[in-house]
């Protein structure tokens, strides 16, 4: 199935990967393991999932302003995710993609919610497009 | 009591991540954020020589740059107070919170890289929390259960926090005056389960008379209501132990005002910690110097508690060093939700959440009443 939503580009350019979704929202800095690249926040419904490569699909941040800091260190140590697409701007959230340099996209809340997990994105800010591939 | 065991370690990758930013001298008057442990007791404390370095360079480094090395989440405390209508670049959540909506200056919820430019430039962006409409409330919050203490606080903030995500809440009902510390409290846990940055609470925050002028008059999103048994489930929620012993009482997060450390002391007075249990009491340097000046310190210290300054268990995890005394899969107590949150994740720890005396009596008997 092939289908595709509208985006509204923050920062950055193309990007394609494997999407990681969650109506949650993120903290990176207590809420993400910079050294492993996985989500550690105990009760979080990704616990225990690793951000590497993949397109992160999430409503916005949360919590701790390290955010930023922790987002570009697990960058560095090899975890670097593919891109991220939000519903509402977090100002920590765009901090880290920019320093980061990894793309950041908006999108509408509903249409948030018709991606999953495995779906195959190809973020085009430039056409205001994610064109979503899913297999399963 | 510290040590960096962990390798490898985040803080060399975050320190180094910093640095590219800090390349000229500070063009408006800056403080910093915590460090991750305490960097006049290191040695005492055990951290390696190796993090102590990384740590010790890295702060040489901003003082040269004009930084002043507060190392603390409560700048607020210890000379950094800025006015009403004045426009700020923060980071650390609680302080954003705490500056916008106590202090009634403004901020955004900036991260570590965006402060680093604005210390640079002498300028943030224009949005946000620093126009008049981004400071408009959008969900109501209505409190009904009295609040006596800085954890019910903190336990109002957690809830709220949740139900408003980036938005700005409005709180309708709380009796009486919340002191500086209650409002601390609640600053650092709307900023942990959601992502706020601002709220608004008529008759005690500056900026809204009214619940009415706090939503520029007109409707909330949301009305969401706080009683009894909210608060009760809120605090079972931050408390994931199911065990009655504890192993590690934290206190002092946000960092512990003047009076926070006085209440502490003169409530361990003739006491002691139990020998099983590690009692930390966290604080901003400049608190714990008047804090000794006034006997507090030696006084919770004979007790057999620590007083650090500069960081706290959680943080001290987030770079990747291990506090020693603190293992995987012990229970540790605090009045915070933040705490209570983070270290859940960052320690590996069961939690026990509950009010600072519960969290003194658990320090002294070893079990959590």
């Amino acid at each position: 199935m092939k289908f595709t939503i509208p985006c509204r580009r923050v920062y950055g350019g193309n990007a394609e990967g494997e999407a990681l979704v969650t109506r949650q929202r993120i903290s990176f800095w207590g809420g993400v393991n910079p050294l492993e690249g996985k989500i550690i926040e105990r009760r979080h419904e990704l616990a225990g999932q690793s951000i590497k490569d993949r397109v992160l699909v999430f409503p916005s941040g949360k919590g701790s302003s390290g955010w930023s800091g922790v987002f570009v260190a697990a960058c560095m140590l090899g975890h670097r995710p593919k891109a991220i697409v939000n519903v509402e701007v977090d100002p920590i959230v765009v901090s880290a993609a920019v320093t980061a340099d990894v793309p950041m996209v908006l999108v509408s809340k509903s249409d948030m919610e018709r991606l999953k997990t495995g779906d195959y994105l190809r973020v085009r800010p430039g056409e205001e497009e994610i064109k979503v591939e899913r297999t399963t | 009591m510290f040590t960096s065991l962990s390798a490898p370690a985040a803080l060399p990758q975050l320190v180094e991540s910093y640095k590219p930013h800090v390349t000229t001298g500070v063009r408006v008057y800056t403080t910093t954020h915590v460090a991750f442990f305490d960097v006049a007791r290191w040695r005492e404390l055990g951290v390696s020589e190796e993090a102590a370095k990384i740590q010790g360079d890295f702060m040489n480094l901003c003082k040269r740059h004009g930084v002043n090395m507060t190392y603390t989440c409560t700048p607020y405390l210890v000379g950094n107070v800025p006015h009403i209508g004045e426009h700020v670049a923060w980071m650390e959540s609680s302080t954003q919170v705490y500056a916008n909506s106590v202090l009634g200056a403004r901020t955004n919820r900036e991260g570590t890289y965006s402060t680093l430019a604005t210390t640079v430039t002498g300028r943030t962006p224009y949005w946000g929390m620093h126009t008049d409409e981004g400071r408009t409330g959008t969900h109501l919050v209505r409190v009904e259960v009295g609040l006596g203490s800085p954890y019910e606080y903190s336990a109002l903030g957690y809830f709220a926090g949740e139900v408003a995500g980036l938005g700005v809440p409005v709180f309708e009902g709380v009796a009486g005056s919340p002191e500086l510390e209650e409002l601390k409290a609640m600053s650092a846990s709307l900023a942990t389960s959601g992502g706020v940055a601002l709220f608004h609470m008529p008759g005690v925050t500056p900026e809204a008379r009214s619940v009415d002028e706090a939503f520029g008059w007109g409707t909330p999103e949301d009305v969401v209501y706080f009683g009894r048994e909210d608060l009760r489930a809120t605090c079972e929620f931050l408390s994931t132990s199911s065990k009655d012993r504890v192993d590690v009482v934290v206190l002092g997060c946000p960092h512990a005002s003047l009076k926070e450390m006085e209440y502490i002391a003169r409530s361990l007075e003739g006491k002691k910690v139990k020998d099983c249990v590690k009692l930390l009491v966290c604080t901003a340097t400049g608190i714990r110097d008047l804090a000794e000046r006034m006997g507090y310190v030696g006084t919770i210290e004979a007790a057999g508690g620590l007083v650090i300054a500069d960081t706290c268990p959680a943080v001290i995890a987030s770079g990747g060093l291990v506090p020693k005394g603190i293992e995987s899969g012990m229970t540790l107590a605090t009045d915070s939700a933040k705490q209570a949150h983070y270290g859940a994740a960052l320690l590996e720890v069961e939690t026990l959440f509950g009010s600072t005396d519960q969290c003194l009596e658990a320090a002294v008997s070893g079990k959590w009443r």
